[in-house]
């Protein structure tokens, strides 16, 4: 028998355990192990969002020094949120790495029109010239040049907040690792964590795309 | 069912002696291979260095996006006696440490990871354990990067252990885009 599984309350409630320094002996509360239940009915291979969290509305600084309204400027258009920050040795440049070669395998009309949005949850360092030659690195062969967004670290955390994501601590390090996938129709059905491999975020992206 | 489809008394349907069977045989196998098992000599990777009582195997770099890289590697206590790992460098960085070793890797377990980066001083291993670093479950930071580390090159990595001295092992930079390599 299977579950319906996953609330955003409850990766929310789980995210914040693993924000908070989680450690065996704290009490993680019921809600953790819901979310890693396994929804075998699921059609993606990543975290399918229940229920499906709307494309969240901030304005923050791009990589050109421009204003950008996230909800306003991605409306519409299959779009890839994560926040993370470029010296982050780890969990962004595999999860970014991945995202870009999906996206290089991925069908024509995906690849022509998706829109991946990195936010900074280190402002302080992550200066818009610096977020632009980041995302060079991984959108060099890519259609959709990748946007990078920043501003003062109040703004940061606000996107964070209207994401639905866990606030980053300790000067951006600690932050969420969900790649946030919203469809065309302004809502998101699935998400992928920072060790889910390309293969699987090319099966979800066309199913998400909508 | 029919009458002319009950089985004779006494006697079995094929099926169920035939999936009776094919347990007993499982069953067997399972022995056999568990017996087998407990008696095999652990074997290395061809590409472990080794060197006193560790070895070290699987190290690559991923090529960094900034002057920050990750190196992971896998590290097995193949000696009778504890070792520890006091310190790593690189001579393609100007600093370099250990973070988050020995943590579970990411599975979903929690729903979401942290991303933490907690320093990791000092990695003890007794005889006979494996620590492996992976993306979510542990790296070795290279701060100050000089150059560019090029896919299909290889960088040095220096662990310093306790007993076992200094072990240096070649890490294979792999593309940004690459897939994490499976050990």
């Amino acid at each position: 028998m299977y579950r319906r599984i996953r609330t955003v309350a409850a990766l929310l409630a789980a995210a914040l355990v693993a924000l908070t320094g989680c450690s065996a002996a704290e009490d993680s509360g019921g809600g953790v192990a819901d979310v890693t239940a396994v929804n075998d009915n699921s059609a993606y291979r990543g975290i399918e969002m229940q229920p499906e969290p709307p494309r969240p509305e901030f304005t923050l600084t791009d990589q050109n020094g421009d204003t950008y309204d996230f909800g306003a400027q991605t409306a519409d258009t299959p779009t890839i949120l994560y926040f993370g920050y470029t010296h982050c040795p780890d969990v962004c440049p595999l999860i970014m790495g991945q995202v870009s070669s999906a996206l290089s395998q991925a069908p024509d009309e995906i690849k022509s029109e998706l829109q991946v949005v990195f936010v900074t949850t280190d402002p302080a360092t992550d200066k818009p010239a610096v977020l632009g030659d980041y995302l060079a690195k991984f959108d060099a062969d890519l259609p959709v040049k990748y946007i990078g967004l920043t501003g003062s670290l109040d703004e940061v955390e606000a996107a964070q907040e209207a994401a639905g994501v866990p606030v980053a601590e300790d000067g951006g390090k600690t932050h969420s690792t969900m790649a946030i996938y919203y469809g065309s129709a302004n809502k998101s059905h699935v998400a992928w964590l920072a060790n889910t491999s390309a293969e699987d975020i090319l099966h979800d992206l066309p199913i998400g795309v909508k | 069912m029919s009458a002319e489809q009950q089985p004779e008394p006494g006697k079995l349907p094929v099926r169920l002696v035939i999936a009776m069977l094919a347990v007993i045989v499982g069953a067997t196998a399972l022995i056999v291979g568990l017996t087998r098992t407990d008696t095999a000599e652990p074997t290395l990777p061809s590409d472990a260095v080794r060197q006193g009582g560790i070895a070290v195997y699987g190290a690559y770099v991923r090529e960094p996006a900034t002057d920050t890289a990750a190196a992971y590697f896998a590290m097995t206590n193949v000696g009778d006696s504890s070792d520890t790992l006091v310190a790593v460098s690189s001579p393609v960085s100007t600093s370099a440490m250990l973070h988050d070793v020995g943590k579970d890797e990411l599975n979903g377990t929690g729903g979401m990871d942290s991303g933490s980066m907690t320093p990791t001083p000092e990695v003890e291993l007794k005889p006979g354990e494996t620590v492996t670093l992976a993306p979510t479950a542990g790296h070795m930071m290279l701060e100050g990067v000089s150059g560019t580390l090029e896919p299909g090159s290889t960088v040095n990595l220096h662990l310093v252990f306790e007993n076992a001295g200094t072990i240096t092992v070649k890490a294979h930079v792999i593309a940004l885009t690459d897939p994490a390599p499976t050990s």
